[in-house]
């Protein structure tokens, strides 16, 4: 096991990180299965708290319940090129864009303005198109890699975290994995907002599971994961979160040939994950601690430097955890 | 029963005359409107003429107060079909908030930007409207026209979403290429006008095609009666949805009993995209319940909303202004008491405007040869006659 998300059997994650003076930022890109795959589709639940500002690709995701793309994290200005580079990859996995796996392509903008300059738009079309192309199963390299390089969180350096754990589930050996963009949040209720914030400081979680799910229970998976940070993060102004969850069973594949079929899966009922959704609480807490641990110092925007979270108000946060 | 109607010659005889005024001066007393083709003519300006309440002065999205639409038009060689279309709720949309709800009929497309309007109901950013290929390129063209009009932004000043929905119009574009730049998208920006609005093969509209005619742009508006505040309500479509024999016209089949002029090869593409406005003040709850109406009059003209196809709807009221960052703002609400008119309002603008893109979009030659022929509306007469309706 790598406690990474990445330990969910096919799925692969690619880091893009651009530092230079004013210009701290990155993308990261998790994608669900292996490109060699064509044409699948998974199914995903969300959920969001808070003044939640954006994710592309959320009518298919949320009318049908299926996605097929990447999951690209990167900052709010960033969006639009990150989209058209997916766009790219799209037709060039198949000229029929919208029927093959990158559209809608699901793209998450996150407020990474107090390390970056936003208004600089540096990372381009062909940074994040490669970075797909070489995204693999490793473990995470960094807290400051990808759209980790600009983030703050707890009013320290936050980042990119991983976890993963096993669970035994209905007689059967499963496993979750899960990523996050640790940014914003404050240690304490009522705590007055650290001065190491971004304008609108988004948290990301993306909830990957070869338990076969069904969207409702996506979703219920989503909200239990984000609710597991509850307990080590408060809301400071502006603050959204997001919970995006998959799972790599039960996927749709071979929809697009010209024949009527039914696809088998499984529906595992939802009254009895209680387990399943306390794992993946506890997934998101390791997944912030190893976020705050291995991230790093960063000097950036108007010469602002943000140090890693002291060790001994680390501890206090997941002590009581 | 017997409907009174003009004849067929004397309808060709009618449309023959306009075509000879210059376009501006043709518009009649029914329906005021700027044309991209001599010879392409609106609903109403066929006789046809649906629903009761009266319409707006320039019978478009923008006889609500503020409201502007612009276009830009990329049509170049055999391969380029494309554009963008663009919906300013006011002047000033990041700084002055509106109230927004939105309606996912078939969840197959996009618009970006949603997580403003389902979170906190408000749009802070215009509306684009373009091909999907291009979804990318806009998004970025307007946050380049964000971060140049508003310097504060990623600075002291949160980063807005911009909106962009999208149709897929590769039958006539070439999609892959896509063609579009931040200039394009600036220029469209700077297009933005109230008044008549363009309609057909233009901006966003260039590459689409609807119930297998060219499709596009269209526009239509209602007026409420006075004793309901005398609101506009308008809206402006991206149409690229159907199939010919679903095509229905004030009830009438229009589709079966138009089976030529069929699409010449290349594949069919679906969606159709929704914007509606008004100044009547509501909240999104209100405003989702117009999305509802708008897919009615979607209903009317045929549409099925197939699996294929994103058909996404959005609606704002310019009558609920929130200022940026305002800790507390004094608004005033629409009586649900009183929202029927406005619901039918919305309905019989969607089925209008939907009807005016096929109206006024021209036959149309892209990508590979691939053509959408125009409806031809000298024909709508005869068939509306059919089947006994009034062509006043």
């Amino acid at each position: 096991m790598k406690n990474s998300i990445t330990d969910v059997a096919g799925i692969h994650v690619g880091h893009f990180t651009l530092a230079a003076g004013d210009v701290q930022t990155g993308v990261t890109a998790i994608l669900p299965y292996p490109l060699a795959v064509r044409n699948r589709k998974l199914f995903i639940g969300s959920f969001a708290s808070g003044n939640w500002n954006e994710w592309t690709g959320l009518h298919v995701a949320q009318d049908f319940g299926t996605f097929s793309s990447p999951i690209v994290l990167c900052n709010s200005t960033t969006v639009g090129i990150a989209y058209d580079a997916l766009i790219s990859f799209g037709h060039e996995r198949n000229e029929d864009l919208p029927i093959d796996n990158a559209w809608p392509p699901i793209i998450i903008g996150i407020d990474d303005d107090y390390l970056n300059d936003l208004r600089q738009r540096r990372v381009t079309h062909d940074n994040i198109l490669q970075m797909i192309k070489q995204a693999n199963n490793d473990a995470m390299v960094n807290s400051n890699a990808g759209i980790g390089r600009g983030l703050c969180a707890l009013g320290a350096k936050g980042g990119v975290g991983g976890s993963s754990q096993m669970i035994k589930w209905a007689e059967q050996n499963f496993t979750l994995g899960l990523l996050i963009a640790a940014n914003g949040g404050t240690k304490t209720p009522n705590e007055n907002s650290s001065p190491v914030v971004s304008i609108t400081p988004s948290l990301v979680l993306i909830i990957a599971t070869d338990i076969p799910m069904l969207p409702e229970q996506l979703h219920q998976l989503a909200e239990a994961a984000l609710r597991g940070l509850d307990s080590a993060i408060h809301l400071n102004n502006g603050t959204q979160q997001l919970a995006l969850a998959f799972s790599t069973s039960n996927t749709i594949d071979g929809a697009f040939e010209e024949r009527f079929q039914l696809f088998k899966k499984r529906l595992p009922a939802s009254e009895r994950l209680a387990e399943i959704f306390a794992t993946a609480g506890a997934c998101s807490r390791a997944a912030l601690r190893q976020a705050l641990e291995n991230a790093e110092t960063v000097i950036g925007r108007k010469g602002r430097q943000v140090a890693p979270l002291p060790r001994r108000e680390l501890e206090s946060i997941f002590k009581k955890l | 029963m017997i409907y009174p109607s003009i004849s067929r010659r004397k309808f060709l005889k009618t449309i023959t005359a306009a075509i000879t005024l210059p376009a501006i001066a043709s518009c009649n007393r029914f329906t005021p409107s700027i044309r991209s083709s001599p010879t392409r003519r609106r609903l109403r300006e066929l006789g046809i003429n649906l629903g009761t309440l009266p319409m707006g002065k320039w019978n478009a999205i923008t006889d609500v107060a503020g409201v502007k639409v612009g276009h830009y038009t990329r049509i170049e060689s055999s391969d380029i079909r494309t554009g963008v279309t663009v919906v300013f709720p006011n002047d000033d949309i990041y700084h002055e908030n509106v109230t927004a709800g939105r309606f996912v009929m078939n969840g197959n497309g996009e618009i970006t930007g949603m997580g403003s309007v389902d979170q906190r109901g408000l749009l802070q950013s215009p509306i684009f409207l373009t091909d999907t290929s291009n979804i990318g390129r806009v998004m970025n063209g307007a946050m380049t026209w964000f971060l140049k009009t508003y310097p504060e932004i990623g600075d002291t000043a949160l980063t807005p979403v911009p909106i962009v929905a999208e149709t897929f119009g590769a039958f006539l574009h070439d999609s892959a290429g896509r063609h579009l730049n931040d200039e394009h998208i600036l220029a469209a920006i700077n297009n933005a006008k109230s008044g008549p609005v363009l309609e057909g093969a233009v901006g966003g509209g260039v590459g689409m095609v609807c119930y297998d005619f060219k499709g596009g742009i269209g526009t239509a508006s209602r007026v409420l009666p006075a004793s309901h505040g005398g609101y506009a309500v308008g809206v402006l479509v991206q149409a690229n949805h159907g199939d010919r024999e679903q095509l229905l016209i004030d009830g009438v089949p229009v589709g079966k009993e138009i089976q030529d002029l069929q699409l010449v090869e290349g594949k069919k593409s679906k969606s159709i995209i929704l914007i509606g406005a008004t100044d009547a003040p509501m909240i999104p709850a209100q405003l989702q319940r117009l999305c509802k109406r708008m897919a009615l009059g979607l209903a009317r003209t045929g549409a099925i909303s197939s699996h294929g196809s994103g058909d996404l709807l959005l609606f704002f009221s310019t009558g609920v202004k929130v200022k940026h960052e305002a800790l507390m703002t004094e608004i005033e609400i629409f009586n649900d008491e009183w929202i029927t008119r406005a619901h039918q309002a919305a309905m019989e603008a969607a089925e209008e405007a939907i009807l005016n893109a096929l109206c006024m979009a021209e036959t149309t030659v892209g990508i590979n040869g691939n053509t959408a022929f125009a409806l031809p509306i000298e024909r709508l007469s005869t068939i509306m006659k059919k089947y006994g309706r009034i062509i006043e």
